[in-house]
Parts: structure tokens; C-alpha cells; sequence
């Protein structure tokens, strides 16, 4: 196993956006290995957001965590694997006879680069192809009742999407913010006052779900409970 | 345009006109209506045009209450003028009545402008928010509505577009596995 984790765009920005980037170097020192991003995340991340007034700084704060050599662009992505399956996953819907493209070809390229190199996991704050891989039942069910028009599957591409991407860690940013929480990165930030950790515990998570992290309300009580 | 576009099109072009063409107080809600339907063929063909005439009606839900009666009629003939160019499969007349209909939705924008932005940017990011709600990608539904994956995540991250009962790996499970991966014992 190559000690990795592939960042996707989401949790970065969920990061920056919640002003809790600074715990990725801390993370990454205890981790051990590295932190890839692939071009279309780093594409994403920096270039995009430069072009847009709102986003400009973020973007420069992605950009000093490339320098610093926290995030490390990977170049080398499989781009036939990345080909393969964001075919299979393009494929697998259909409305009114038409695929239904429902993954962008980038965020492929994290997923891809991870199998390829056995990496640790992936960090994936999107739904989507987290649901696609982990549970594709849920994932038929999602957009069936989503879409007023009736939605066509096509089982074969269904199952082989999932059997090859089977088996591959995802991890949030939530639970990279309860993980710096455990550490104890976040230990001055306790108000003193009763019940500190538990208020500090539900600022950080709560901020990672309203900035990007899908997660839902009953979840972020799950780890709540897990870790207090 | 390819001939199912300009069908799709056409179609939104006249249930619009069908809409506003008796002003009252239902265009508003029905406006809404017509541009949630006119969401899902984004999703399904994936066209430019398909993209901007969603905008635009979104656009005009936004503005219509706030539109006096001249610029009412204003629309009213462009939209004439859009129908008539894809009856007649003229491209070029099409793309100026769009052009013009945006620029006369960008006139009485300012009563609506939301947060500095133009009220094509929050269409855009309004339908974007549709778009994911409906279970396409973020990087997916940014890119179809010309957003920047920052613009899409943190609004529609407010918004209960990301909610879902479907569920992947049990929360529990997915941190023990992330304390694992940095060596803390879960």
C-alpha cells in the first residue's frame, strides 16, 4: 500500500472555507506519507478560483499549502482508469434514452489515482460518487426519486463500477476535523467554561457541514457521541 | 441547434409566453414551475442553449414582479421574436433575442441584486443547487451551470441540497477507519 491520501476539491474547500486548512500540515506530519492532489483538483482549486473576485484568496491559501509542500501534485493519473470509469459511471443512468452524465471527469482522477496506487484512501467530501461506490442501491434510489422523469439503469455498468472500485477507503473532512479534534490540535480553542469540549466539538463540525461536507445532522451526532 | 434542442427549447419559449402574455399575480409561481422542468433536460442534454433559456426563466421568476408595464411588454415581444426565429430555424435572429431578453432582465435587476451578484450569477447558482440536489456531481453540476466548484459548495452546502437518507459507510465506521489511518486508537 503506497501511504497516500488523494484529495478530491471538496474537502479542501471545505477546509479553507471553515478556516481549519492549518490542521492539514499538523495531519499530514502525524500521518506520514503525502497528500496528493491530481492537476483537475489542483485545476480547481487554484487556477478557477483565481478568475473569481470571491474566491481569490482561498485560492491563494491552496496555493501556499502547494508551496509548503502540504498538498502535492500528482502527476502521474492513470488516464485510461480514469477513462474507464467515468464511462462506466456515465453510462449506468439514463432519462428519455439519454445518458446521464452524473460525475465530472476530475473528480474521477483522485478515485483513479488511488486505486491505481493502492493509496491509503481518498478524502471525497462529494455525495455522489461516494454514494456510487459505497452503496450503489442508494445511489439508484437517490436518483430515482429525485428526477421526475423515469430513470433507466443499466445494471452491468452499475456492478462493475462498484466491484472495481470496491474496497477503497473515502474519508471526509469531517472526519479529518475529528481526527485533529482527538489529536488534540484543536485544544486551545476549548472555551473554559462547562461542556467546552463539546461546544468546540460542535463549532468544528457544524462548520464543516454548512462549508461543503455532506453530512447529515444524525451523523455529525453519531461522531459527536463517539468522541466526547 | 440540433432538432431535439430547438423542440425543448421552443417548448420553454412558449409555455413562457403562454405564462406572461395575461400579467398576473400567478406568473410568479408559474414561472417557477416552468424552470424547475426546464432543469432536468440540463441534466439530460447537457446543451448550452438548453443551459441559458433555464437560466433565463429562473432569471425571470426573479425579476418579473418588479418589472413595470413597459419593460413587461418589452419581454413579452422578445420572447414573440425568440419563438418566431425557431419556427423559422434561424439561428442568428435567435441568438439575438436571447441576447436581448438578457439584457432586458439585466435592467430591472437592480431591485434584486443578491449579494453584488448579477441575477444570471444567482440563477445559475440556484439551478447548480437543483442540479446537485437531483444527485449529479458538484463538480458535475458546476460545470454545467459555468460555476466554480467554491461558488456551488458554499451555497449549496446552506441549503438542504446535499441532504440525503441514502446512506455509504455508518459515520462510526468511516471515522474509526480515518483514526486507523493516523495511527490513533479508535
Amino acid at each position: 500500500m503506497t501511504k497516500a491520501l488523494f484529495f478530491d476539491a471538496g474537502p479542501v474547500i471545505t477546509l479553507v472555507i471553515s478556516r481549519l486548512s492549518w490542521i492539514l500540515p499538523l495531519l499530514k506530519k502525524k500521518f506520514g506519507g503525502e497528500f496528493y492532489i491530481t492537476p483537475a483538483v489542483y485545476y480547481e482549486l487554484v487556477e478557477r478560483p483565481l478568475l473569481v473576485k470571491r474566491f481569490k484568496f482561498e485560492a491563494l491559501q491552496v496555493l501556499k499549502m502547494i508551496k509548503d509542500e502540504t498538498l502535492v501534485i500528482y502527476e502521474d493519473v492513470p488516464q485510461k482508469k480514469v477513462d474507464q470509469l467515468i464511462s462506466l459511471a456515465n453510462n449506468t443512468f439514463s432519462i428519455k434514452g439519454k445518458s446521464l452524465d452524473i460525475i465530472q471527469e476530475g473528480e474521477m482522477e483522485s478515485l483513479a489515482s488511488a486505486l491505481e496506487s493502492n493509496a491509503s484512501a481518498v478524502v471525497m467530501d462529494e455525495r455522489t460518487l461516494r454514494l456510487f461506490i459505497e452503496n450503489k442501491d442508494a445511489m439508484q434510489h437517490l436518483l430515482g426519486h429525485r428526477f421526475n422523469a423515469e430513470i433507466s439503469i443499466n445494471r452491468e455498468n452499475l456492478n462493475s463500477f462498484a466491484s472495481q472500485t470496491k474496497g477503497v477507503p473515502i474519508i471526509r473532512s469531517i472526519e479529518l476535523i475529528a481526527t485533529a479534534y482527538t489529536l488534540g490540535f484543536l485544544k486551545d480553542y476549548v472555551p473554559p467554561r462547562k461542556g467546552g469540549k463539546e461546544i468546540l466539538l460542535d463549532s468544528v463540525l457544524w462548520a464543516a457541514k454548512y462549508n461543503g461536507s455532506a453530512v447529515t445532522e444524525s451523523e455529525v451526532e453519531e461522531i459527536k457521541k463517539k468522541l466526547l | 441547434m440540433r432538432e431535439e434542442i430547438e423542440k425543448e427549447v421552443l417548448y420553454d419559449v412558449r409555455e413562457c409566453i403562454k405564462i406572461i402574455e395575461v400579467r398576473n399575480e400567478t406568473d410568479f409561481t408559474q414561472l417557477e414551475t416552468l424552470s424547475n422542468h426546464a432543469i432536468e433536460d440540463v441534466a439530460v442534454y447537457k446543451d448550452a442553449d438548453i443551459i441559458t433559456i433555464t437560466v433565463f426563466l429562473y432569471s425571470l421568476y426573479k425579476v418579473v414582479r418588479t418589472l413595470n408595464d413597459t419593460e413587461y411588454q418589452t419581454v413579452i415581444r422578445l420572447l414573440r421574436a425568440t419563438q418566431r426565429a425557431l419556427e423559422q430555424h434561424n439561428l442568428g435572429n435567435y441568438n439575438r433575442s436571447i441576447k436581448a431578453l438578457f439584457s432586458a432582465v439585466e435592467k430591472s435587476n437592480t431591485q434584486t441584486r443578491e449579494h453584488l451578484q448579477t441575477v444570471m450569477d444567482a440563477a445559475r447558482i440556484k439551478k447548480g443547487t437543483v442540479l446537485l440536489s437531483k444527485g449529479l456531481s458538484i463538480g458535475q453540476a458546476a460545470g454545467l451551470m459555468g460555476l466554480s466548484n467554491w461558488d456551488l459548495q458554499s451555497y449549496a452546502s446552506k441549503t438542504t441540497a446535499l441532504e440525503h437518507d441514502e446512506k455509504g459507510v455508518p459515520a462510526s465506521t468511516r471515522l474509526n477507519i480515518t483514526l486507523k489511518i493516523f495511527g490513533v486508537k479508535p
